[in-house]
């Protein structure tokens, strides 16, 4: 971790592995919530997984930020140890053991872990205890690893959730998931008038922790659902069997039929995640969330709903707006034969057909690249696939493959990162075909712009392209929706906006009056500073926190737990 | 935020588990089993009570190698035991033991093997399917983990009905059920274009029938799955064709193996007159004029039974699928072909598949995953496990 500066910030914002190391939606986001609060100072607290995991930053932090600080999940993986240096360390482990049940105190982390994984998570009750006792970091990363209390609980485990698990696997899955969980709690606090954390997880846990030992405030913007995200990339952990041996032998019925089997090392993984989710749902005083759709998932996962607010992001209008009303008209004169001096002459084909964002698989760009194949076989397009390709180099080939041996190298070109000024002005409608997305930030700049988008049914987009109540449903669509990794549907659409100058208009209008009346970044950063001004960070700078260097505060400004919170290890 | 980083491969894996065997030292182990031998030598030449204790000490004098060895404690307990137990044998047994990484992987089924005889379900099986939801309703009526399992389990199989059931899941109301289908798709489809793209390196800079012939099955499996993309497909079988024929051209030998890839191949493109064709050159018919059932069909010397009774069953699927009404061209009757074979050349096939090893250990190929900023281990019986020094 590098150590802070020396001035205190009014927001600590708390990240997992994104911001200022990985580009992305979210990174945007922090980015510019950042830079639209100058008035106040802000820390950025980045989790991420191990040490050379993230290069250099990707966006110049602004003059604002007064710290930026790093917590690791891991550290770097050793070489393998030979047998001598095996035996040696076993041999140190034997010492620390024996040091370690010699003290043979009671340890409320572990306490806590143990109600995490064995309580009921529908009872709302003990979370504010959990959280009381995790807060204590009264358990060293040795005694984790090594201690007779943290192996009973291993059995414990072993015993009530994972019976029929290796107990070998159920060992090392036992370690993944605390180690991280207890160098964040050992990581120093960064003092601060308010937290935010930008997701759940172990941002999310470590910023409630953080709360509970300052007593400062927390507010917690989720972007997409953290502990659904986590289930969804544990889901490709095909190893995790959750059945018996697929390969049937000739025994065919286990295909057609499904006898349920889920493996308990998933089952422990999704606990664990839902419970990081429901402890900071529970430590923060304001949860914002960007959707309706997102909010109706954050209840589902234990948020109490009279916490949540729907804060949409937001972009800002161009100086010169499109003068979509009147091209509009124009073209309808135009087809019902009214044209004449002062008609706008509308695009010719090729259909203009963007792509923006990054080349990873999660943008599914692959059903982008299928779609255009199709639609191009009946209409001409000029497809740019705009964004930074660095992120997968893998994917980012497959992709180019792909368009070499479909044969449209020159309909389909891969232009790399552009400015956003100088993006939509060059396009006729915007494809966004990802397996996953919150609310993503290119349909709004492209409905600033008055262009028409396409966008598969994931995360906000629905309702950003249908409106998300009656209201906003009046303005009408701005766009077309498609099922995920539907690329005849895709294709469907570019057909249709193709062939249909009139219809991209009507709808490049109605997304331009959608993103004026919802989606306009003042609005989201008035919202922000008034979240901000309710925690008491109201850009003046406080008095310090007394905080020791492991982070503990005073007794008195912990919430929860009973006796002495924070007793001194040793 | 929600970065899908999956990472290593089985290769990888596999070479780490090697690393790990070589590492053992075999010259205490040599060294142990060379003395005991003298003492078995020294027993035989001396028969008197002098040679016994000769022997005896010999044997006692065989633990010494181990237990100055280089070795962790457990280890070194482990060697001494198996070579007093069990003279001149014991030693091998012991290094043995300790050379195998991961757990119970002797007794492991290697998963490129040919798979064992279909086992008889039993009562306690039979009833669990009796009362299983179908897969489909399951899917849509059990609970996320339940799905994620079942997904997990349909990536793993990875065949033609299992890739039906996510295609059909894709359309699903339920929008996460559709996203987590189109991602166990898209990482099949990301995990077979990998290992093509392998084979064709490897081909390119290497040639050899071996190769060509794994690339050719590896392209055959994926066209028959349906996991190929359409439009690709053509040039994907002409491909597959070609390494057909260099893997034939390298080793006449294995005509009946590549008579079983080329014809299966033809049959998952709708070229049943081709998979005939494939067939016959290899099938050879007992009567002077053309045959006329499989019964009397043989194939040449050399060819193994389980591959000859997959290639009649080949040429029953190809001779059906060829059968045209005096209206209908071949190609023409051969459009109605379902999309997966039937039930009973479905279970030969899945055992080609799984002798080409399309999905051995599923996508990931084994290895241990990235779930947001945390790494999510990998079986302890496929690993090099890492130690946490305090």
């Amino acid at each position: 971790m590098k150590s802070p500066e020396a001035a205190k910030a009014d927001v600590c914002l708390l990240v997992e592995g994104t911001y200022p190391f990985v580009s992305g939606g979210v990174s945007s986001w922090v980015h510019d919530i950042i830079g639209g609060h100058p008035e106040l100072r802000f820390a950025v607290l980045n989790v991420g997984s191990h040490p050379g995991a993230y290069g250099e930053p990707r966006f110049k932090l602004p003059d604002n930020v007064v710290g930026l600080h790093r917590v690791f999940c891991q550290e770097t993986a050793r070489p393998p140890l030979d047998g001598a240096a095996r035996a040696d360390l076993r041999e140190e482990i034997r010492t620390l053991r024996a040091a370690v049940d010699t003290e043979a105190r009671p340890s409320r982390v572990l306490a806590g872990m143990r109600r995490l994984h064995l309580e009921d998570p529908s009872d709302p009750e003990p979370l504010g205890a959990v959280l009381a006792d995790l807060a204590t970091n009264d358990l060293t990363l040795e005694e984790f690893l090594y201690g007779r209390a943290s192996f009973d609980l291993l059995t414990a485990l072993a015993d009530r959730t994972a019976a029929e698990a290796p107990f070998l696997d159920l060992f090392w899955h036992y370690r993944a998931i605390h180690v991280p969980m207890l160098r964040l709690l050992a990581a120093p606090v960064v003092p601060a008038t308010c937290y935010h954390a930008i997701a759940t997880g172990y941002a999310g846990l470590l910023a409630a922790v953080w709360s509970q030992r300052t007593g400062r405030p927390l507010a917690l913007t989720e972007h997409g659902i953290y502990a659904r995200e986590r289930e969804m990339e544990l889901a490709r952990a095909d190893w995790i069997r959750d059945a018996a041996e697929t390969d049937d032998g000739g025994f065919g019925l286990r295909t057609a039929t499904w006898a349920p089997h889920i493996s308990p090392l998933r089952k422990i993984w999704s606990r664990f995640f839902r419970a990081l989710s429901r402890l900071a749902y529970a430590r923060a005083g304001r949860i914002v969330t960007l959707s309706e759709v997102n909010r109706g998932k954050q209840i589902a996962d234990g948020a109490p709903p009279a916490k949540i607010d729907i804060v949409p992001n937001g972009v800002d209008l161009p100086d010169d707006p499109p003068l979509l009303e009147a091209v509009a008209e124009e073209v309808a004169d135009e087809k019902a034969g009214h044209g004449g001096a002062g008609v706008i002459v509308l695009r010719s084909p090729p259909l203009r057909v963007g792509f923006v964002g990054r080349v990873v698989p999660i943008k599914d760009l692959i059903t982008f690249i299928r779609a255009c194949d199709l639609a191009l076989r009946a209409v001409e397009l000029e497809v740019r696939v705009i964004g930074p390709m660095e992120e997968d180099p893998a994917y980012a080939t497959r992709c180019r493959d792909l368009v070499a041996r479909f044969g449209r190298a020159e309909q389909i070109a891969f232009v790399g990162p552009m400015k956003p000024a100088d993006i939509y002005p060059s396009l006729d409608v915007v494809v966004l075909t990802s397996f996953s997305e919150g609310q993503p930030l290119v349909i709004l700049e492209a409905y600033a712009r008055g262009v028409p988008v396409i966008a598969s049914d994931v995360g906000a987009c629905r309702e950003m392209i249908e409106g998300r109540d009656a209201a906003d449903r009046v303005l009408g669509p701005s766009g077309f929706v498609t099922r995920v990794a539907a690329p005849k549907e895709t294709a469907a659409a570019l057909i249709k906006l193709a062939r249909d100058p009139a219809l991209r208009q009507r709808l490049g209008a109605a997304g331009f009056r959608r993103v004026s009346a919802y989606y306009q970044r003042r609005d989201m950063l008035a919202s922000y500073r008034a979240i901000y001004a309710s925690m008491g960070a109201a850009g003046t700078g406080e008095k310090e926190d007394r905080v020791d260097s492991v982070g503990r505060c005073p007794a008195e400004s912990v919430a929860g737990g009973s006796g002495d919170p924070f007793p001194v290890p040793g | 935020m929600s970065s899908l980083a999956i990472q290593g491969d089985r290769e990888a894996g596999a070479r780490e588990v090697r690393a790990l065997r070589g590492r053992l030292p075999l010259l205490p182990w040599i060294s142990a089993m060379l003395i005991d031998l003298t003492a078995a030598v020294v027993v035989c030449r001396r028969d008197s009570l002098t040679g016994a204790l000769a022997a005896g000490a010999l044997h006692l004098a065989s633990l010494a190698p181990i237990t100055l060895a280089a070795l962790a404690p457990s280890e070194r307990a482990l060697g001494s035991a198996f070579v007093f137990a069990i003279p001149i044998l014991g030693a091998p047994l012991a290094a043995l033991a300790l050379r195998t990484a991961g757990r119970s992987e002797l007794g492991e089924v290697d998963p490129e093997a040919a798979p064992a005889d279909a086992e008889t379900p039993g009562a306690e099986e039979l009833r669990r399917l009796g009362e299983a939801l179908p897969t489909c309703e399951a899917l849509l009526a059990g609970e996320a983990d339940e799905r994620r399992a079942i997904i997990a389990t349909l990536t793993l199989r990875a065949d033609a009905g299992a890739l039906a059931l996510l295609r059909w899941a894709l359309g699903a109301a339920n929008p996460e059920l559709a996203v987590e289908a189109a991602l166990a798709i898209e990482e099949m489809t990301a995990s077979f274009e990998a290992r093509l793209s392998a084979h064709r390196k490897r081909l390119a800079t290497e040639p050899s029938g071996a190769e060509a012939l794994a690339a050719a099955e590896l392209a055959t499996d994926a066209i028959e799955a349906g996991l190929a993309e359409a439009a690709l497909v053509p040039s994907l079988a002409e491909a597959a064709r070609n390494d057909f024929t260099a893997a034939l051209a390298d080793d006449p030998a294995r005509a009946a193996t590549v008579a079983v890839g080329r014809a299966r191949l033809e049959l998952a493109v709708l070229h049943p007159d081709a998979a005939l064709a494939a067939i016959d050159e290899v099938v050879v018919s007992d009567g002077s004029g053309p045959a006329i059932s499989a019964v009397e069909l043989h194939g040449p010397p050399g060819v193994a039974a389980a591959e000859m009774e997959m290639l009649l069953a080949l040429r029953d699927e190809a001779v059906l699928a060829t059968h045209a009404l005096p209206w209908e061209s071949a190609s023409a009757l051969a459009s109605y072909h379902p999309a997966s074979p039937p039930p009973l050349l479905q279970r030969r096939l899945s055992a080609a598949r799984r002798l080409s090893g399309l999905h051995p250990r599923g996508a990931t190929g084994g290895a241990g995953v990235t779930v947001g900023v945390v790494r999510v281990p990998a079986p302890a019986s496929t690993r090099e496990v890492p130690v946490e020094k305090p």
